[in-house]
């Protein structure tokens, strides 16, 4: 307990403790070893003084009692009246008698006989009995003894002179220890003070994780070395917090950003928006989140590579960064999708930005000598408008973002409540589509196709039908959907082989060939397996190449033109023709039709349907077709439903056309029995 | 009837009775002075022990005692020549005539010189006789010390006392210790 206690103390108490008791010990070793030595002598020197008295007595009284003169003698002894520590004294004859005696007032004469029974007169004798000595000299004359001189002396004041002594030596060491206390408690501080800042420097070092810090020494000892020592180890623990300070900033920044783009991954874009939201609702200011994703970035990975594809999204994030201002955050969502976060923002301001971010990823990026353009959709939700949490914004941006890739891609969508039940029966339909093949839900209707001049069918558009439950489902709706899943390249392969099948059906020998058009989509287009599947659709139905037609588009080619090409060459190759749909609706250059080994031209409908009375379609329908014939690539114009149409088109020489005037896309056995009544 | 030789035998008694005290009586007296004498050769004893003699006295030769006069001491003095002090023998010069007393003191000197006469007239001339010598002279003389003799003995309420003569015992060349001096009953030639 004590020990606990004691071990316990600050060092300054344990150094001034051990520094204390070791003075205390040594002076009362010296004080007790002073006082016995001085009590020795104090003692020898009573006795001294006593035995010198006792020795001129003895002598002096020789004469009297040889003379045996008794009052002589009492008088001689009467002088010891003088000294008061001599009690009693007597002097003996050789017989042992009394022959003359002092006594000091009150002292009885049994004092002088207490010594006497066992005295030899011959030899000096000494007894002390309480604090009375008692000596005893012999008497001698002319060597021969003639009597004793007996004295007895009262040592009481020896001890009274001790009594002081030892006061004394209380007092001197009381004031030797006070000295040694004081000096001590002054001294240590020398020892006891650099540890002591030693100590409150670590104290407030492990406080406050300051290991800038460091301890102040002066000396070069022991200690001093310590604090040298403790200052190296700050020092390195320093330079460790700085390096573990860094990694663990640069792991912050891995955790929170990602690792291709560089843009902040999701994680801190929660982080961001949750702030943000926090600043918006004090600030009473909006805040919108806009999700953005590449169209088709599927297809260019698939068909140019997962570098290229990295490439085009560092591309990207570096352009929509340079788009909105420095303080919104451009993150990575995930995959080709992109959010940006616009803090307080007017929503007046939101067009300009939608427009400024399209314009950014719109611009063709150069990657590997090759032109490559990607189009965002691009869904907005806004605070306080949509939602007051990040989950819900993300999510509605998300949805408006869908809508958009739904209308057609390339397009911005707001958020509003009914999309998201629109995503539902999305959801639902894509649900429903992955097992469509199986269920045996779809079919294919067949649009004829018209040579203007003679009016006779020349070929058909084959068109894929959705029936769920007895309900058609608009291609519309759920080819995007099997294009973006990629159920798109089964169906198409479903589709490419049930077109050759019926199309083999209605060739008639001695007839013009009927030839099928079957529309590609750009996933199945640039899937390496779409020259495996033509050619097996081919062989299966044992169709001639010449009598397949496959209508791709121009957005589609535009994604990736040098690897379209390629393909186009290698389809063309094999005697297949490849029309191109929806004429004029993409940004194609005029100058790669040239390029293109196309064998006809499909005038979209939007240029049909105005064409009479819109004098700028008109004229560019015009240069088309003419530039078309120029180039030896046949014309056809979708959509014609009126005669005024179908006139215009005729007089411009365009070889074919195909609309609802001349015929509806109608099931197989309807044109088998169309066919036949012709031919009949 | 009368018997007449009862008679004479109580005289004779009576004569006898009285002589014998008489005889007692003088027997006594005798007896008495030879206590006093053997006291006295006590106290010379002692007296010897207590002087010393000049250094060129040699140590080893026996102190002489010789008694100027007739010897009052009867055998008292023999007892002396049994003792010895400082490791000298005392030595007991034979008896001196009232007139050869000088030959026996001088020749050869003696150390101490007890001088029976009690007559001044007497002693006088021995004290001259022997002055500046290292001679301890002692005396039972009345007025001895005072005229110039070392040591006067004399008797007081039964007791041995003496005088000494300070002056005397120095100019005899002697040290006789003070313890005596002490114990004087009159110190005189101070």
């Amino acid at each position: 307990m004590l020990k606990r206690f004691i071990l316990n103390l600050p060092l300054g108490y344990k150094l001034n403790g051990i520094m204390v008791s070791i003075a205390a010990l040594t002076l009362m070793l010296v004080s007790v070893a002073y006082f016995v030595h001085q009590h020795q002598v104090v003692r020898q020197q009573a006795t001294i003084e006593l035995a010198t008295l006792s020795q001129i007595y003895s002598d002096t009284s020789t004469a009297a009692l040889a003379f045996d003169d008794k009052d002589g003698a009492n008088d001689l002894l009467a002088s010891l009246a003088a000294k008061p520590t001599i009690r009693a004294a007597s002097v003996l004859n050789r017989h042992g008698d009394i022959f003359a005696r002092y006594l000091a007032s009150g002292v009885p004469q049994s004092l002088l006989s207490s010594f006497l029974p066992n005295a030899d007169p011959v030899e000096s004798a000494a007894q002390i009995k309480r604090d009375l000595f008692h000596l005893k000299t012999p008497i001698t004359l002319d060597h021969e003894t003639i009597g004793t001189f007996l004295i007895v002396a009262d040592f009481s004041d020896v001890r009274a002179t001790q009594r002081r002594f030892i006061l004394f030596l209380g007092v001197l060491f009381s004031l030797a220890l006070m000295i040694s206390t004081f000096l001590s408690s002054r001294l240590q501080r020398h020892i006891t003070l650099p540890i002591h800042n030693l100590t409150t420097t670590m104290g407030t070092v492990s406080e406050s994780n300051d290991f800038s810090l460091r301890v102040q020494s002066s000396t070069t000892d022991e200690v001093g070395q310590l604090c040298l020592g403790f200052n190296a180890m700050l020092e390195r623990i320093e330079q460790q917090a700085t390096l573990l300070q860094s990694q663990k900033e640069n792991l912050h920044f891995l955790a929170t950003h990602d690792a291709l783009t560089g843009l902040p991954n999701r994680t801190l874009l929660y982080d961001r928006l949750h702030k943000g939201l926090t600043r918006a609702r004090r600030n009473n200011t909006e805040l919108a989140v806009m999700f953005i994703d590449l169209d088709r970035f599927k297809n260019i990975n698939d068909t140019m590579g997962h570098d290229i594809g990295d490439l085009l999204l560092k591309a990207v994030a570096s352009r929509l960064k340079e788009a909105v201002r420095e303080d919104d955050t451009v993150a990575r969502f995930g995959g080709d999708e992109f959010v940006i976060l616009l803090d307080s923002v007017k929503m007046e301001a939101i067009e300009y930005v939608i427009t400024k971010v399209t314009r950014a990823v719109k611009m063709p990026i150069e990657l590997q000598q090759r032109q490559v353009v990607i189009t965002p959709s691009i869904g907005l939700a806004s605070f306080p408008q949509h939602g007051a949490i990040p989950d819900e914004l993300i999510k509605y941006a998300d949805v408006a973002m869908y809508h958009a890739k739904n209308s057609g891609r390339d397009t911005a969508q707001r958020y509003f409540p009914e999309m998201t039940s629109k995503i539902h029966a999305r959801f639902n339909l894509e649900n429903k589509l992955h097992t469509a093949l199986a269920r045996n839900e779809f079919t294919i209707h067949y649009q004829p196709q018209f040579e203007l001049r003679t009016r006779k069918i020349c070929s058909c558009e084959a068109l894929l039908r959705w029936q769920v439950d007895g309900k058609d489902i608009s291609p519309v709706e759920f080819i995007p959907i099997a294009e973006d899943n990629g159920l798109i390249v089964p169906i198409g392969r479903w589709v490419l082989q049930q077109a050759c099948h019926q199309a083999m059906l209605w060739q008639r020998p001695n007839q013009p060939p009927i030839k099928i058009a079957v529309n590609v989509s750009a996933r199945q287009f640039f899937a390496s397996d779409l020259i495996i599947d033509v050619e097996k659709a081919l062989k299966d139905s044992g169709l001639p190449p010449s009598c397949l037609e496959l209508e791709i588009t121009e957005t589609m080619i535009m994604t990736d033109i040098e690897k379209a090409i390629s393909v186009m060459d290698r389809i063309s190759a094999m005697g297949v023709e490849i029309a191109m749909d929806d004429f004029g609706t993409g940004y194609s250059s005029l100058s790669y039709l040239k390029r293109f080994p196309l064998s006809k031209l499909k005038i979209d409908r939007s240029f049909v349907r105005d064409v009479l009375h819109d004098e700028d379609d008109a004229a560019i329908t015009r240069a088309v077709v003419s530039m078309a014939l120029a180039l030896n690539i046949d014309v056809l114009a979708e959509g014609i439903e009126t005669e005024g149409q179908l006139e215009f088109f005729h007089a411009l020489n365009c070889r074919y056309g195909q609309g609802y005037l001349l015929a509806r896309p109608i099931p197989a056995e309807q044109l088998t029995a169309l066919l036949n009544q012709i031919s009949n | 009837m009368k018997q007449p030789g009862l008679k004479y035998f109580a005289i004779l008694l009576l004569y006898f009775g009285l002589l014998a005290i008489t005889a007692n009586q003088g027997m006594a007296v005798e007896r008495l002075e030879n206590r006093e004498y053997s006291l006295k050769a006590a106290f010379i004893y002692n007296f010897i022990k207590f002087t010393r003699w000049p250094a060129a006295d040699t140590a080893d030769k026996p102190l002489l005692l010789s008694v100027a006069g007739t010897n009052p001491f009867g055998d008292a003095l023999l007892p002396l020549t049994q003792k010895q002090v400082s490791g000298r023998s005392i030595v007991l010069t034979k008896a001196i005539a009232d007139s050869d007393w000088h030959d026996a003191a001088l020749h050869p000197p003696s150390h101490i010189l007890f001088v029976a006469f009690q007559d001044p007239e007497l002693f006088s001339p021995v004290i001259a006789a022997v002055a500046g010598k290292p001679i301890l002279t002692i005396s039972d003389a009345k007025g001895f010390a005072r005229r110039g003799g070392c040591i006067e003995l004399r008797q007081q309420q039964g007791k041995i006392r003496f005088i000494l003569n300070r002056q005397a015992i120095q100019q005899q060349g002697l040290e006789l210790s003070y313890k005596v001096y002490d114990l004087a009953l009159e110190i005189v030639g101070e």
